[in-house]
């Protein structure tokens, strides 16, 4: 009988040993999505009343020309989801639009904000939203300087990005600046991580920006 | 704590080895998180073993050690983001959790058994150590910890007998609780054993 019983118990350990240490059930793509908000407290100590977001999606590539094949597909969610979080936040007047180009696209999703094209006066706001996503595969450094555009900006192109953690291809970037001195870090830094990944990356995109303006209180 | 392992593995060689009665089982466990544990995990999971070797002293009264390895998981969403704090930067963030949390406890064991017939009620407690290791998985990021607690764990069962040669079955109902050690909260753990046993 005690053999019987061995075998039982050597056949029930196996099979608790099997099961390892980290079960698990299937995971989605979406299950690997992440929304990671940093931000210097410093700086919204007097948060923002206005902003300004610079109609285009800086595309953070590499030298090496390793970058995955990026077309603008979710250009349109990044901008204009962003667009009504800002509207949401500091009303629809006090909210402007840069443009480098005549005519915008995608098209504002919000036809009551005011847009300020190439070589007009920017007004004076509190805080400055630039997109930007991720193309380079395996990047992980500590701050990106994006290549910079032809065109009036406040920094005559895009700000240094500052990465707080490892970006995987296909992250969505969205930085606040509230401090407009060259080459000054993010005063807010949003990482959607992983957007790029599916056919459903339009809704996870969207779900994501809400997320992180959900999860940041203090930028109003 | 080493002392315990070498109390255990004397009180296991004594009964492997002596004439006295003994009692073995080896138990599936079916475990759910309570107090802090519960808040981390708050299923049902399935996903547990255990051995348990106990030497009668006198008619009633029994030592012996138990031997234990319980997973715990459970998927969560919409939780609230979880936030961090480094070198002046503030931040959230937020996604899928896979909570995982496998308990190792290594107790030795005192019961007393109650007259009924053949069937065996009895009643128990354990004293020893608990390996606790919990991890927190948000998307491709990885919070773990780990600790080793002082555990105790009062328990209460029936030996059923079935068949021919003192087999039977064994259903305990145990109560898990590890102290609160490095970076983890205490442990509360309910546990209910379904497994086969033998006494001779």
């Amino acid at each position: 009988m005690k053999k019987t019983m061995l075998k039982i118990a050597m056949v029930f350990i196996l099979a608790a040993v099997l099961v390892s240490c980290y079960p698990g059930d299937d995971v989605s793509v979406k299950d690997l999505d992440t929304t990671s908000t940093f931000y210097k407290k410093s700086d919204f100590t007097s948060p923002p009343k206005s902003a300004i977001i610079y109609w285009d999606v800086a595309q953070l590539k590499g030298d090496d020309g390793d970058d995955i094949d990026y077309k603008g597909e979710i250009d349109d969610e990044i901008l204009n989801t962003t667009l009504d979080n800002l509207v949401r936040l500091y009303g629809v007047d006090n909210v402007y639009i840069f443009s480098k180009d005549d005519v915008l696209f995608p098209v504002p999703s919000n036809s009551g904000v005011k847009v300020i094209k190439f070589g007009e006066t920017v007004p004076t706001v509190d805080a400055a939203v630039v997109p930007a996503i991720v193309l380079r595969e395996n990047t992980s450094v500590g701050i990106i300087y994006p290549p910079c555009l032809p065109g009036y900006w406040y920094w005559y192109c895009y700000p240094p990005i500052v990465d707080v953690t490892t970006y995987g291809v296909g992250t969505v970037v969205l930085t606040m600046h509230t401090n407009f001195q060259s080459g000054s870090d993010p005063s807010w830094t949003a990482l959607m991580r992983g957007l790029l990944s599916s056919s459903s990356g339009s809704s996870r995109t969207i779900e994501g920006i809400n997320q992180a303006f959900e999860q940041s209180p203090y930028l109003n | 704590m080493k002392r315990i392992y070498i109390t255990a593995f004397l009180l296991i060689g004594l009964a492997m080895n002596s004439n006295a009665q003994s009692f073995w089982a080896i138990n599936w466990d079916i475990s759910t998180g309570a107090g802090d544990t519960g808040d981390f995990i708050g299923n049902v999971n399935v996903r547990g073993a255990s051995l348990d070797g106990r030497v009668f002293i006198n008619d009633n009264f029994a030592v012996g050690g138990h031997l234990g390895w319980s997973t715990l998981y459970e998927k969560l969403t919409d939780l609230p983001p979880i936030e961090i704090e480094k070198d002046g930067i503030s931040g959230e963030i937020s996604g899928t959790q896979m909570h995982y949390l496998n308990v190792f406890p290594a107790l030795v064991t005192s019961h007393y058994y109650f007259e009924s017939g053949n069937v065996k009620p009895y009643i128990g407690l354990g004293l020893g150590g608990v390996w606790t290791e919990q991890r927190n998985d948000v998307g491709l990021r990885s919070i773990y910890a780990d600790s080793f607690a002082f555990g105790v764990q009062p328990e209460a069962g029936v030996f059923i007998p079935i068949g021919l040669n003192s087999s039977g079955i064994n259903l305990a109902m145990k109560y898990l609780y590890g102290t609160s050690a490095g970076d983890l909260n205490s442990l509360g753990l309910f546990t209910f054993s379904v497994g086969f046993a033998f006494m001779n």
